[in-house]
């Protein structure tokens, strides 16, 4: 069991800084899953705490342990390659068996260990098979395997389902949820899919450019996301961003964009105080396409919160609808949201390619009559909406 | 249509045809006069299947005992296998572990180190030749095996180091760093893993340094010339300049001086093609 | 999920390993400094020198080795020679390299076989060889003549080597091109093999026949594979020396450079002058060798 913590820890290739005073702390038997777009320092960090790759400031701690000067193979952690770097001379049994041999383990110990990883991870079959005779799915259970044996403190996994089809990601996903919890290691999962991070983590750190954003549970970190960055990673389809104005009227706070103006909720508005700063200023006012719904489907007479917007493209999903329609108010600039929506709409499940601007997403109920070409009357959730400043990108709470 | 591509077809065939009695005739023509008499080998025109065939010239290699050719021949033949085997073990034990360290570990003079290693291949014979036996001389390594298998290594060492440089940056880093998470040492890693992993890299250069030892003239030439170290190479030149030895007799030693770099060519080519090919571009 | 945990770890440098790859190295280094640098270096600077082991001391004697060589009616003799082995090797190596390249290049049922029987003159000891063709050239008995004079090419039998000088020349190359020839194919193969296949496919759509696909297509993109097969058969044929031993022996007719050095080195004991020939015939492969890839290499990326 091991609690881990980065302190202050920063990598530079050259002069080239991936990795920026990242401090971070996991906890004794959590999973942390570390999250960001592509490039973004994610690996480095992993390898870091694996020993792969030295720090350039800063300690990394392994149980009140400094293990910076430590070799990978003293630091008692295991890892799952993201093309597994199964060793292809090896059949899958000696795969297992490779690093407990290395420490001397006593053959039959080395055994029992084998055969019970084997088990949990139906790999009692293949145990005499070579790699290279192993479906995609099947080498990924094996490299899960030479990790599992080896009983470490530390489980490290940098994008472990990213070669899989997308059902066999699922049951992955949700066996190694459960290997996690009923082993009761402490793991870093790197992925660059939120929908991952978000299913699979304890908590989550999200990163960009090599910081450290927010860490939070998956919960909080879609609720009360810190900025514009995390709130555009996290969720999908993306979270919709319009600059607006916020002006004072005697029922409380609104909010102005284009030609529309509605009311923010007056609880929304009390649990966020620093709101009344931005009086009369801009804000960039951010909705969720699931915190939207045809203004037919609520029963409510709400139409301080109803906005009218022509539909340009209707996206069936079964259960609900997802519909593009026009605003004419302008996206907010920032590289954090550009950034963000790129690497999103790229692996988001329900990604929508390049969103461009003036364009709003709303998921609607399976009922709705929106047609493409034709009005909708959207009501936007009052409750649910997130505002930032319109220059640090920073959300806007106490 | 159809006639043009028959036509084609035909060509192909006769060019391929072309190109294996172009490698394999000789080898072929040195086979049978090897089997026939001294009479048969000299009918005019020439016979293309041995007759009358006799195994006699083998016979002679076989039985002879005590001074005679078959005797000086096989302790050639002895000396050759030993002075390239050897040679080839020493090569390929150095270059694995200079081919690992430039291919995978960083350190101060990586590169002049490797580009000084591989500029000695463009060093043609004429660089080293006087020296290096004016060096054996000197420390009395001339007519020794070591002092040949010293100079095989260092000749050979650049090429095979290049053949097992390629393959080894061809295998992936993260199997190396799992064997490290998994608890190894670099030498660790290196032994269990890389050098498995690079088999066929590995069976490539030792087959093409094996070869290129047995083959090897002018350096045992002047090195080893006695009977007790010098190779084949050197006593097949010298039988053949002093023209006594019948031609028959002459061809089957020519046979069975190539009959081991001959079969190893033929059965494991696939290593000879890939090595090489590993070796070529860039 | 404790047993491991006891292993602490010792504190290292920070820079892991620092001195593993010099241990790693110092083998190769030690073969290649002794053995390889440090002669090429003696080569170099003796060249100067008279170095004549029979009569002590080695004097400074500036240019007067390589005026004595030039002087040598042998040594110009064998320049010439070697200049015409070089053209015949280089030449007819390259040209059938590039011939069996093409042809192996297809795959078909054969494709292995062949393959092996190409490789095979290449494994095979040079010495081994000429003494082989040495029987095929025969003068009385050589299945040459008697091939040539049962199609009636030729009237009567011939003495190949040793008469004609330019005959014997290309005839004891055509040994070493022999030898040579597997390699530089399977260099050209390479270089053919790396030649992405849509290419062709593209060149087809746009109607190119299979002349014009060799033209500009497959000639250009194989050009880093010919420099490569080029520079290896030049090397060989500059130092030509097992099959011209064999074959000829030191009749100046056919000597080569190397024999020729062999000679004033080791026959007449004369290291000075060989050391000075040497020089001049390692500067002439670099020479030549730099000459080839200018003006054969161009560098393809894919
Ligand atoms: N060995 C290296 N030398 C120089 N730069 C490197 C090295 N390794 C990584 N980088 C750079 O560091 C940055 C972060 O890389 P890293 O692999 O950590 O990203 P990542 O978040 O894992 O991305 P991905 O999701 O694509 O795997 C990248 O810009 C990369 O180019
Ligand atoms: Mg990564």
């Amino acid at each position: 069991m091991a609690e881990i913590r980065y302190e202050h820890v920063s990598k530079a290739f050259d002069s080239n800084t991936v990795v920026n005073d990242l401090d971070l702390r996991i906890d004794d038997g959590e999973l942390m899953v570390l999250v960001g777009p592509s490039g973004c320092g994610k690996t480095t960090a992993l390898r870091m705490l694996a020993g792969l790759e030295e720090v350039s400031s800063g300690q990394i701690v392994i149980d009140e342990q400094v293990v910076n000067d430590l070799e990978p193979r003293d630091r008692d952690v295991a890892m799952v390659f993201q093309n597994y770097a199964l060793y292809p001379h090896l059949s899958v049994y000696q795969n297992m068996a490779f690093g407990l041999r290395l420490h001397h383990k006593p053959r039959a110990e080395i055994d029992r260990r084998v055969r019970e990883a084997a088990r949990v991870l139906q790999l009692e079959e293949l145990l005499q098979r070579k790699p290279k005779q192993l479906s995609g799915g099947q080498r990924q259970r094996v490299a899960m395997g030479r990790a599992i044996v080896r009983q470490p403190r530390v489980f490290l996994m940098d994008e472990p389902l990213s070669n899989l089809d997308a059902k066999l990601r699922a049951q992955m996903r949700a066996q190694i949820a459960r290997l996690q919890r009923d082993l009761g290691v402490t793991m870093l999962y790197v992925t660059h899919d939120q929908v991952e991070a978000m299913t699979l983590g304890h908590r989550v750190a999200v990163m960009r450019l090599g910081v450290l954003q927010q860490v939070a549970p998956p919960q909080e970190l879609y609720r009360r996301p810190v900025n514009l960055f995390v709130a555009s990673f996290i969720g999908s389809p993306t979270m919709n961003v319009v600059e607006a104005e916020l002006h004072r009227e005697s029922d409380g706070l609104r909010a102005r964009f284009g030609s529309h103006d509605i009311r923010i909720d007056p609880g929304l508005a009390a649990s966020r105080p620093a709101l009344e700063r931005y009086d009369g200023r801009r804000v960039v006012l951010g909705v969720r396409p699931q915190n939207t719904e045809d203004a037919a489907l609520v029963d409510t007479g709400d139409t301080d919160s109803m906005i009218d917007a022509t539909v340009e493209l209707r996206e069936d999903l079964g259960p609900e609808v997802d519909v593009h329609v026009g605003i004419d108010a302008p996206a907010p600039a920032l590289e954090a949201v550009i950034e963000a929506t790129e690497s999103a709409d790229t692996t988001g499940e329900a990604g929508v390619a390049g969103r461009p601007e003036g364009i709003f997403v709303a998921r609607l109920g399976a009922g709705t009559e929106a047609r493409e070409g034709r009005q909708v009357k959207l009501w936007l959730d009052p409750r649910a909406l997130h505002f930032f400043d319109p220059d640090s990108g920073v959300a806007i709470y106490e | 249509m159809r006639g043009r591509s028959g036509l084609r077809r035909g060509g192909r065939a006769l060019l391929i045809a072309l190109i294996l009695v172009w490698s394999a005739f000789p080898v072929y023509w040195a086979l049978n006069t090897s089997m026939t008499t001294l009479n048969g080998a000299q009918s005019v025109p020439a016979h293309f299947v041995p007759s009358p065939f006799t195994a006699h010239n083998y016979g002679t290699l076989l039985n002879q005992t005590g001074g005679g050719v078959g005797n000086q021949f096989w302790r050639s033949f002895l000396n050759a296998t030993i002075e390239s085997g050897l040679a080839t073990v020493l090569t390929v034990a150095i270059a694995l572990f200079a081919a690992y360290a430039f291919a995978r570990l960083e350190f101060r003079g990586k590169r002049i180190i490797l580009v000084a290693v591989l500029a000695t291949l463009l060093l043609p014979v004429y660089a080293t030749l006087i020296p290096l036996y004016r060096i054996m001389s000197s420390v009395h390594l001339v007519n020794t095996y070591l002092g040949i298998i010293l100079v095989y290594t260092s000749g050979f060492l650049p090429l095979a180091i290049w053949i097992m440089y390629n393959y080894f940056a061809s295998v992936p880093r993260e199997l190396e760093e799992a064997a490290f998470v998994d608890g190894a040492t670099p030498v660790v890693a290196l032994w269990r893993v890389m050098i498995p992993v690079s088999g066929p890299g590995i069976a490539a250069t030792s087959i093409i340094v094996f070869l290129m030892g047995w083959a090897q003239f002018i350096f045992p030439l002047v090195l080893s010339s006695d009977l007790a170290t010098q190779p084949v190479t050197v006593m097949v030149a010298a039988l053949y300049g002093q023209r006594i030895v019948p031609f028959t007799l002459l061809n089957a030693i020519g046979v069975l001086a190539a009959a081991l770099p001959g079969v190893i060519a033929l059965v494991l080519n696939r290593y000879i093609v890939q090595g090489v090919m590993a070796g070529s571009i860039k | 999920m404790s047993g491991e945990r006891t292993q602490t770890g010792r504190k290292r440098p920070r820079r892991r390993g620092r001195f593993l790859p010099y241990i790693l190295l110092s083998p190769l280094v030690l073969f290649i400094g002794a053995l390889a640098l440090y002669p090429t270096i003696v080569t170099t600077v003796q060249a100067f020198f008279t170095v004549d082991p029979v009569n002590p001391p080695t004097r400074f004697a500036g240019l007067a080795n390589f005026r004595a060589l030039i002087h040598n009616p042998f040594v110009r003799q064998s320049a010439v020679n070697t200049a015409l082995y070089i053209v015949v090797g280089v030449g007819l190596s390259t040209l059938f390299g590039l011939v069996i390249a093409l042809v192996l290049q297809r795959r078909s049922r054969w494709r292995g076989v062949v393959l092996a029987l190409v490789v095979l003159p290449w494994a095979l000891p040079g010495v081994v060889e000429a003494v082989i063709w040495g029987w095929i050239y025969d003068a009385t008995f050589g299945v040459l003549n008697s091939v040539l004079k049962s199609t009636g090419l030729i009237g009567s039998y011939h003495v190949w080597i040793g008469i004609g000088r330019v005959v014997s020349i290309v005839l004891i190359e055509l040994v070493q091109v022999w030898q040579v020839t597997p390699l530089a194919a399977l260099l050209i193969l390479a270089a053919l093999q790396s030649i992405p296949q849509e290419i062709y496919e593209a060149a087809r759509v746009d109607g190119a026949g299979s002349w014009e696909k060799f033209r500009r297509i497959t000639l250009p993109l194989v050009r880093p594979g010919l420099a490569v097969a080029m520079v290896e058969s030049l090397i060989l044929s500059l130092n030509v020396f097992d099959q011209v031993y064999v074959l000829n022996g030191f009749a100046p007719g056919g000597a080569s450079i190397m024999l020729q050095t062999y000679q004033i080195s080791f026959n007449n004991l004369n290291f000075g002058q060989g050391y000075a020939l040497s020089l001049l015939a390692t500067f002439a492969t670099m020479l030549l060798s730099l000459l080839i890839l200018a003006v054969v290499y161009r560098r393809v990326e894919f």
